[in-house]
């Protein structure tokens, strides 16, 4: 095989992999949990913490 | 050569041969030597017939499918970037966790909570120990409720039903359209259907919503409660409620179906205070009767106890109240000619006994308690009353901390006039507040069709359940852990609420939607609306009463940051008792047929924790079946019907049937069938739908002497089986091979009371092992760890298992793998029988890694992957684990788990993948993968921990300066965890107890858990 035979079907090969992961893959897969958006997470300024035992305040 | 040649010339060749064909040069070996293959192998070839496909294109085709193969099944999933803060929040100390006081609201107890934050997100609730009732514990379902917050099922966003389907809506519509619906009821009823109000602020809005809507009604209820004891207590009082009891100085106990060990109702301040009165330490000992109809936590570790068919439970009082006053109690209650002697005769009761019981009784006045089951009638608790007033036994009622009800539970009666009601169309809206008519309800309520009557239902929910997807409007409701509140059960203190995360998704506490509504524009809504709230309310209506010192700003930052607050309420003491009130009692009717007791399940109560995995998994305290519920039979009763373990029945009540399996219960009482609740849910998550037999549907409002009790029920087999999984092997006990194996192997090691006053030491006297080992002995410098386990305290309730779970990342495994035995909880409670099956006596054991010092499971292991730290901890680590699983093979007590798949993908198609359920593990412990060994690790994340701050602070590492998750869970207080070199620890006494002994010493593996022996208190050294 020549060169530029090669890296033509190597490309293709790869172009070929990367498509299917894309696409036939995960739609047979189906909708996994763990595709849904993750959750942000937003402290409560509000809130007042405190040490684990210990002193109170009130 | 020649001469060789020569000589056999006439004679065969006398070169090498290796067969008479070759050496006599026969045709057949001629031929053979020309064909160099043998026949049909290079004849015949077809070469039009073979394939097409040479060595090349094979080996192509061959390279091309491992390289999709490896394409389709890597998963390469972008778990994100690991990002330092640009700008880190004020509170968060990244790898240190941070903890919040809040209050507990999964149920009327409001136990104080501290929460354990880290990177801004809870991963654990523990009790706080600053309150005056719970002091530092929650039960199992409170440890558990840390789920609810990352449950994937929760609601997102609110839904409007559209035909069949509930579509998504947002708040703005929600609030229009409800509003329109609130403004034009009319004079037709707006009724408010709400579990127990806790929370005198919610209170507040009630009022308010109700003073603007004068059409609305709060019906506050709880499908299992005590109102019956209540209601028996005012007759008898006056008024006020029943009070906490001071178990604690109680000599003598006797429970009449109360299951006060095990049911939720007051179970943390209960249980501990029991402990107290069976201390090996301060040789303080209590004595537990028990008179139940099937095998409860409370008969599991009683001194002595009775079977008994729970509708004969009146006709035993009145018989003990007739013995009682022949030997001149002067308890003034007509027994109608019940006698004690007799009675026992009839239900096989042992006399001995029964004598016994009536002279601690006597002989205990002012120092024992008599306490009756919630879902008996009110007649047993007024007589209980009077019994123990009699008696002199009131000084055992607490009257520091007086119940306190927010807002009164309504009636069966009252919720049936409602739904009365709304059949006939008087009422306009519905507003259910995290609660479930439909499914908790009696079914000849008619709840469901009812709702179809009614204009606007509108269910406020964290999670779908039955009632929501009836109603038109689903709104979703903040989790505990992201609401503000407060709590008042009791007199003396109020316990505070605060969200410690902002709402995960687009859900709004309960109250800023109601004050929405009441001020009429969504626009009101803001994220603060209930906070500004709950403030004004403190700060007009309760912190004038406090008189306190500090200005209220500062008052109201300590508030929350203890949890708690003081006050200087006084109870108001027990009323005088109203000597009259059991001549209403009623003349006790026979009983035939089965008696059926509905109860509060051990794990999920009443069903509203259906949908927590951890739950579901978690072992029966006394049956140890998991995913299940089923009907508890005694032996007797089962051999008549033909019945074995696991046989369908079907129970009939009134016009309600179940089909429900069977479970052969030792030690319940004959023709009694006991259901818990809380199972067979049709909309109850993703876990939690579809799980167990539905026992409300045999929940009547007509037929019962209770709404959880009946007499006259039908039985019958029904043909089929149902498999129930239990975590432990029913082994046929006291028969053949296992007869009496725990005490042979000395793995359960007993005594009684006055064997240890006798002679302190017995239990060692027993334990005499060679300590001749091959190994050389280890010296350990420092710190060593090691635990001991008080089985006179241990009740066998399992909530040390639910907290080690949520501490060390425990996934769910699913019912099929339960019964494959992989069950991955590190914990476990052996549960034994001894005795006939009718009446066995029961001992209960936690199991957990030994920490051997000559551990077998290390010099199995192929890649070094479990060894032993200086500090006398059997480590596991997790990357070198091949999971050949011979070290689980070589571990007497079975306490190794190992991972068969990866349960987090397999369960529920990767329920526990979810990206919201991964916040939920402890960061500080590794999530374990497929094909890796794990055990107990007495929390070393702990120990590092604390090391960590005993070098910041410049100071030795103690002992007491760590607590194991099971240990800080334990209710009683029955685990201690130290360091076994330290002498001046507490720990020390108890690792060196005279009662403590080691479970299988014999082969000498030296292991670290110390189990003190249980010790019942007979009357005289029985067995």
């Amino acid at each position: 095989m020549n060169r530029k035979n090669f890296f033509t079907k190597f490309s293709l090969a790869v172009l070929g992999l990367t498509l299917i992961k894309i696409r036939p893959v995960k739609f047979s897969r189906g909708k996994s949990v763990t595709d849904s958006s993750p959750v942000k997470i937003k402290v409560n300024k509000l809130a007042v913490k405190r040490e684990k035992a210990g002193v109170k305040n009130v | 050569m020649s001469d060789i040649k020569k000589t056999s010339s006439q004679n065969p060749d006398p070169h090498y041969w290796q067969s008479f064909e070759e050496l006599y040069n026969s045709k057949e070996f001629i031929e053979l030597n020309q064909n160099e293959f043998k026949e049909g192998v290079s004849e015949n070839i077809d070469a039009g017939g073979m394939s097409a496909l040479s060595r090349r294109k094979f080996l192509a085709l061959l390279g091309a499918s491992a390289a999709i193969a490896g394409t389709s099944c890597t998963d390469y999933r972008d778990k994100g970037e690991i990002v330092p803060y640009n700008k880190k929040p004020e509170e968060i100390l990244p790898g240190r966790p941070n903890y919040y006081a809040s209050t507990c609201m999964q149920c009327e107890n409001a136990c104080g909570i501290l929460v354990r934050t880290r990177e801004g997100r809870p991963i654990k609730l523990d009790g706080n120990l600053d309150h005056p009732v719970s002091k530092g514990k929650i039960c199992a379902q409170g440890q558990a409720s840390i789920m609810g917050l990352y449950d994937p099922d929760r609601l997102k966003n609110p839904k409007k039903k559209l035909d069949t389907r509930l579509i998504d809506i947002n708040w703005k519509t929600a609030d229009e359209e409800i509003y329109f619906e609130l403004i034009n009821s009319g004079g037709s009823e707006i009724a408010i259907i709400t579990n127990k109000i806790v929370s005198p602020t919610t209170k507040e809005v009630l009022d308010q919503f109700i003073e603007i809507y004068p059409s609305a009604k709060v019906y506050s209820y709880e499908p299992i409660n005590n109102e019956v004891r209540n209601s028996a207590w005012e007759k008898c009082y006056g008024d006020g409620e029943y009070p906490a009891i001071k178990w604690n100085e109680a000599k003598v106990i006797l429970s009449l179906d109360s299951d006060f060990l095990g049911s939720s109702n007051n179970k943390i301040e209960t249980a501990r205070l029991y402990a107290e009165g069976r201390d090996v330490m301060n040789k303080n000992f209590s004595r537990l009767y028990t008179v139940e109809g099937n095998l409860s936590v409370t008969g599991m570790n009683s001194d002595y106890r009775f079977r008994l068919r729970p509708d004969l439970q009146m006709n035993f009082i009145l018989a003990l109240t007739s013995e009682l006053n022949k030997r001149g109690a002067g308890i003034s209650l007509d027994t109608f000619g019940m006698d004690l002697k007799n009675f026992a005769d009839e239900n096989a009761l042992k006399l001995e006994t029964i004598d016994h019981l009536v002279n601690d009784l006597i002989s205990n006045k002012g120092k024992a308690i008599l306490h009756a089951g919630d879902h008996l009638p009110e007649d047993v608790h007024v007589a209980i009353n009077t019994i123990n007033h009699a008696l002199g036994n009131d000084v055992l009622y607490n009257n520091k901390y007086v119940m306190n009800s927010v807002q009164p539970l309504r009636t069966f009666e009252e919720i049936q006039l409602l739904t009365s009601r709304m059949k006939n169309g008087d009422v306009a809206v519905a507003i259910h507040i995290n609660t479930n008519p439909v499914y908790d309800l009696p079914g000849d309520f008619g709840y469901t069709e009812a709702l179809k009557s009614v204009g606007s239902a509108i269910s406020f929910v964290e999670v779908e359940n039955e009632t929501s997807s009836v109603s038109n409007y689903v709104l979703p409701i903040n989790n505990q852990l992201e609401s503000w509140g407060d709590a008042k059960t009791r007199s003396g203190f109020y316990s505070m609420q605060q969200p410690v995360i902002s709402p995960l998704y687009d859900t709004r506490q309960t109250e800023s939607i109601l004050l929405t509504w009441m001020d009429g524009d969504p626009a009101f809504y803001n994220d603060k609306v209930y906070h500004s709230f709950l403030i004004k309310n403190w700060e007009q209506k309760i912190y004038p009463s406090l008189n306190h010192k500090l200005d209220f700003n500062r008052f109201w930052n300590g508030a929350l940051h203890d949890g708690i607050v003081i006050t200087n309420e006084k109870g108001k003491g027990i009323g005088s008792f109203n000597v009259n009130v059991a001549q209403n009692i009623k003349t006790p009717n026979s009983v035939d047929g089965f008696s059926l007791q509905l109860k509060e399940s051990y794990a999920v109560r009443d069903g509203r924790f259906a949908n927590n995995g951890w739950l579901q998994e978690l072992p029966h305290p006394v049956s140890k079946i998991v995913w299940d519920n089923y009907a508890a039979i005694s032996p007797t009763s089962a051999n008549e019907l033909g019945l074995n373990s696991n046989d369908l029945i079907e129970v009939t009540n009134g016009n309600s049937s179940l089909k429900i399996p069977v479970m052969i219960q030792p030690g319940a009482a004959d023709d009694t069938i006991t259901i818990e609740l809380g199972y067979g849910r049709t909309n109850g998550g993703t876990v939690g739908t579809g799980i167990g037999f539905n026992s409300f549907s045999l929940f009547t409002s007509k037929s019962g002497l209770t709404p959880f009790l009946y007499s006259g029920v039908n039985v019958k087999k029904n043909g089929g089986t149902y498999k129930l999984v239990t975590s432990q092997t029913i082994y046929a006990f006291n028969e053949g091979i296992t007869k009496d194996l725990p005490e042979k192997r000395k793995i359960i090691q007993e005594g009684t009371v006055n064997q240890y006053s006798k002679d302190p030491s017995f239990i060692k006297h027993e334990n005499h092992y060679s300590d001749l080992t091959v190994y050389p002995p280890i010296e350990y410098k420092g710190v060593k760890w090691g635990m001991a386990i008080d089985m006179n305290k241990c009740l066998g309730c399992g909530e040390c298992v639910v907290a080690c779970n949520v501490e060390n990342n425990i996934p769910v495994v699913g019912k099929e793998q339960v019964d494959e035995g992989r069950d991955m909880h590190w914990l476990r409670v052996d549960r034994y029988y001894t005795g006939a099956p009718e009446e066995p006596k029961v001992s209960n054991q936690v199991l957990i890694c030994q920490h051997c010092d000559n551990a077998p499971c290390e010099n199995v292991c192929p890649v070094v992957a479990t060894t032993h730290s200086p500090d006398g901890l059997n480590q596991m680590v997790y990357n070198r684990c091949v999971g050949t699983r011979y070290c689980s093979n070589n571990c007497p007590y079975k306490v190794r788990r190992f991972n068969y798949f990866n349960y987090r993908d397999y369960f529920k198609d990767g329920y526990q993948e979810s990206p919201v359920f991964a916040l939920l593990q402890n960061p500080e412990v590794t999530v374990r993968s497929r094909g890796v060994m794990e055990k107990c690790t007495f929390c070393v994340q702990r120990i590092s921990d604390a090391r960590a701050e005993a070098t910041k602070e410049n100071r030795e590492l103690k002992g007491s300066d760590v607590k194991t998750a099971c240990q800080e869970a334990c209710g009683t207080n029955a685990i201690q965890f130290g360091d076994i070199n330290n002498e001046k620890e507490e720990f020390h006494k108890y690792r060196n107890h005279e009662l403590g002994y080691y479970v299988l010493e014999e082969i000498n593996i030296k292991p670290n858990v110390t189990y003190i022996a249980r010790l019942r208190n007979t009357h005289s050294e029985e067995s």
